[in-house]
């Protein structure tokens, strides 16, 4: 309909050129010539091809019949007539087409920005979103909003939910599931229906349907991936959210009532029997009697360990921590270590290999000694009977670094990341190993009041190392070292701050 | 005083020294084992009568090794553990299991739960004929075996003896106490789901479709009941 009415305009304005250059301003035929090409370039460019042929020929008729000779009636049999024909022809054509690629390139740059911009809004709304089914309901909002669809609906795979912008809609689940499996955009030209898979690198997430104009290939494959990225973060912040929430209540519960169940019901078990057994009037050999004792002795020992444990950490935790520092060498310090460990080395080698000539540390001696033990203890307990231990230092940096090494099972990177927890307890810790779990966060303690740090390296199936770095005291000969030793402990604990 | 082949599974060493100081002054042989894996391979050697099996244990640990023994030995075994939840109980019983003690533990329960589970119902003389139930299923009570659909079904003991003591009262609702009581003990009646468990798995194993049972039925809130099909008289 705007077509044949600007058609008519158009041919109007030629009609109304004849009349007004042939009655009323007399011009010349060339200048005529001239003014119909003029004209019909102007229409051109802003008419359709059709159109512009139309016009070329209707102004091509009214130059033949009013301005060249014989005027007033058609000839064509003039090769001259033919010639204006071809050129106003070919004028309308060119112009014609030039303006529709430019128009049509334009056309597509704006459709092009305002998808970008739709596509903007879309993706930023997505962020306000809490969970998966909020995004859904504020992507199909927005592209009832943005993109003006009618009917708009989505469906996730992975909650298996399928969301839609109107109860009533034509776009049925089959549909939706369909495409989703299938992968293949469809187009129902009579329904003005879309369907779109929504796939990320390979993963089919789910699909989207919606009524409304068809988009390009392009456009459509841009708002797939928008909605794709949204589903797919969304999806993978709900399961971090929903993982952390599981770990951190299980593993808390777990951790505590292992530790606590395990660790006090076991020895008490064997306490309780043993006693039992004691009191009971039955004839027992001196030899059981006395193996009997010594279980309860054993056992007392160790709930006595792990109560002192308890104390000690919850006084390191309340900061009541006094250090008695003093200058000592490495060599002396494990040695102290080694002593306090008893017979719970059991049948592991222990391998010193600690080199002469390292620089001392300003430390408290049964403090450091204690920390010192735990990673050896630690290295008993999760390493198999037989294997070695290996206890060496070095220096680096101005740090005295000392470490205990096993060939246990290793650590997991999650495990290394939490292992100086309190309470916590490895894969291998969960199941059997006796231990509460404070072990590793008393050496912590300790070392970092010292103003120094520990730091765990594993391979799992291979072994762990677990390094103690503290501030080498100056290399001033062991008799100054020891004078300065009242400023040496601040500026340790500055240091590392 | 007693007798009986008694296996300790334990990695806890002091508690296995207890333990087999208890077990033999009390007239028990006595085997031990530090894992699940060295358990195997005792249950293998020496076919003890009753295993008693720590639940928490490096390695395989201790529901593991208790569905593996199961899958290489008939002898009771009776789990023992520091937790004490239903959830549990029944994830041991379910791992074939037959009793669950939870620690610390009184000497005289444990042996009295010893005594219980090395305690099977009198074997019948051979002569006693087998029960036929139907053409599907047939108890021999001699052989302590049931015959469905024409083979032969393994049974644990305790399971046997469940059967048993169903079958010798067809058709009567048996209540839980008295069911628990005759088959684990005096000690027991009120560990419900002992009986649930055994139950489901005997269920399992003669039922056409254990889903809906046609010989063990439920009667709730009471017991069970041992469906003996009427004799359909064979037409001439």
């Amino acid at each position: 309909m705007p077509r044949l009415r600007s058609t008519a305009l158009s041919l109007l304005a030629v009609a109304l050129t004849t009349v007004f250059i042939s009655r009323v301003v007399t011009v010349n035929a060339t200048t005529a010539g001239l003014l119909f090409l003029l004209e019909i370039l102007l229409i051109a460019t802003a008419a359709t091809l059709v159109e512009s042929v139309i016009v070329s020929i209707a102004a091509a008729l009214c130059f033949n019949v009013f301005f060249l000779p014989p005027i007033g009636r058609l000839t064509i049999a003039d090769p001259q007539n033919w010639v204006a024909l071809m050129a106003f022809l070919v004028a309308a054509l060119v112009a014609s087409k030039l303006s529709t690629g430019l128009r049509a390139r334009q056309a597509d740059m704006l459709e092009a920005q305002r998808n970008i911009e739709r596509l903007y809004a879309l993706s930023r709304s997505m962020l306000l979103a809490s969970d998966t089914h909020e995004v859904r309901r504020l992507i199909i909002n927005k592209l009832v909003e943005l993109f003006g669809f009618s009917q708009v609906a989505l469906f996730e795979t992975a909650a298996g939910a399928f969301q839609r912008s109107t109860p009533d809609s034509i776009i049925t689940d089959e549909m939706l599931r369909q495409t989703a499996v299938n992968g293949n955009v469809t187009y129902v030209a009579s329904q003005r229906l879309s369907l779109v898979p929504i796939t990320l690198g390979g993963t089919h997430l789910g699909c989207l349907g919606y009524v409304g104009p068809r988009l390009t290939d392009a456009n459509l494959q841009a708002l797939a991936n928008t909605i794709a990225l949204a589903l797919a973060q969304s999806q993978a912040r709900e399961a971090q959210t929903r993982a952390d929430a599981v770990r951190k209540s299980e593993e808390l519960k777990s951790i505590l009532i292992d530790a606590l169940a395990h660790d006090l019901k076991t020895p008490l078990t064997a306490i309780d029997t043993a006693a039992d057994l004691l009191v009971r009037p039955q004839s027992l050999s001196e030899a059981q009697r006395s193996d009997l004792l010594a279980v309860i002795r054993e056992e007392v020992d160790g709930l006595k360990r792990m109560l002192e444990e308890a104390i000690h950490l919850a006084r390191l935790d309340a900061n009541r921590l006094r250090l008695e520092c003093r200058s000592l060498s490495v060599q002396q310090m494990a040695k102290q270590a080694i002593d306090s460990l008893g017979a719970s080395v059991g049948s592991h080698r222990l391998v010193l290999a600690i080199p002469s000539g390292l620089p001392r540390v300003n430390v408290d001696p049964e403090l450091l000694a204690q920390a010192l033990k735990q990673l050896i203890d630690n290295a008993v307990k999760y390493s198999s009977p037989g294997s070695e231990i290996r206890v060496s230092a070095q220096e680096a940096d101005g740090m005295v670094c000392i470490s205990v090494t096993d060939h246990g099972p290793g650590l997991t990177p999650l495990e290394q990341a939490r292992v100086f927890d309190k309470f916590y307890r490895g894969e291998h810790g969960r199941t059997g190993v006796q231990g509460t779990g404070m072990g590793l966060a008393i050496a912590r303690e300790i070392v970092e009041a010292h103003g120094g740090s520990i730091r765990v390296e594993s391979n799992p199936g291979l072994g762990s190392r677990f390094t103690i770095s503290l501030l080498a005291e100056a290399q001033a000969g062991a008799g100054s070292a020891s004078k300065s030793e009242p400023d040496r402990l601040p500026a340790a604990i500055g240091g590392s701050a | 005083m007693n007798s009986g082949r008694i296996l300790v599974v334990d990695d806890e060493p002091q508690l296995r020294r207890v333990m087999r100081t208890a077990l033999t002054s009390n007239g028990y042989e006595v085997f031990d084992a530090r894992s699940g894996e060295e358990a195997l391979h005792v249950v293998r050697a020496e076919s003890p009568d009753l295993i008693l099996l720590d639940m928490n244990m490096p390695g395989m640990g201790g529901l593991a090794a208790c569905a593996a023994i199961r899958g290489i030995s008939d002898a009771g075994i009776i789990i023992l553990s520091v937790r004490g939840s239903e959830q549990d109980k029944i994830a041991a019983l379910d791992a074939g299991a037959d009793d669950y003690m939870t620690k610390p533990y009184s000497l005289d329960e444990l042996f009295a739960r010893i005594r219980a589970n090395l305690r099977r119902l009198p074997v019948l003389s051979e002569s006693t004929p087998p029960i036929v139930v139907s053409d599907e299923l047939t108890i021999d009570l001699s052989g302590r075996v049931a015959i469905v659909r024409g083979k032969p079904v393994r049974l644990t003991p305790k399971e046997f003896d469940l059967l048993q003591f169903l079958v010798s009262h067809p058709n009567k609702p048996v209540a839980h106490r008295k069911l628990l009581q005759t088959v684990w003990g005096p000690d027991y009646g009120d560990e419900v789901e002992y009986l649930r468990v055994f139950v489901s798995q005997l269920r399992k194993k003669i039922e056409p479709a254990p889903a809906k049972p046609r010989y063990i039925v439920t009667e709730p809130w009471v017991g069970y009941r041992f469906v003996m099909p009427a004799k359909v008289p064979v037409s001439s």
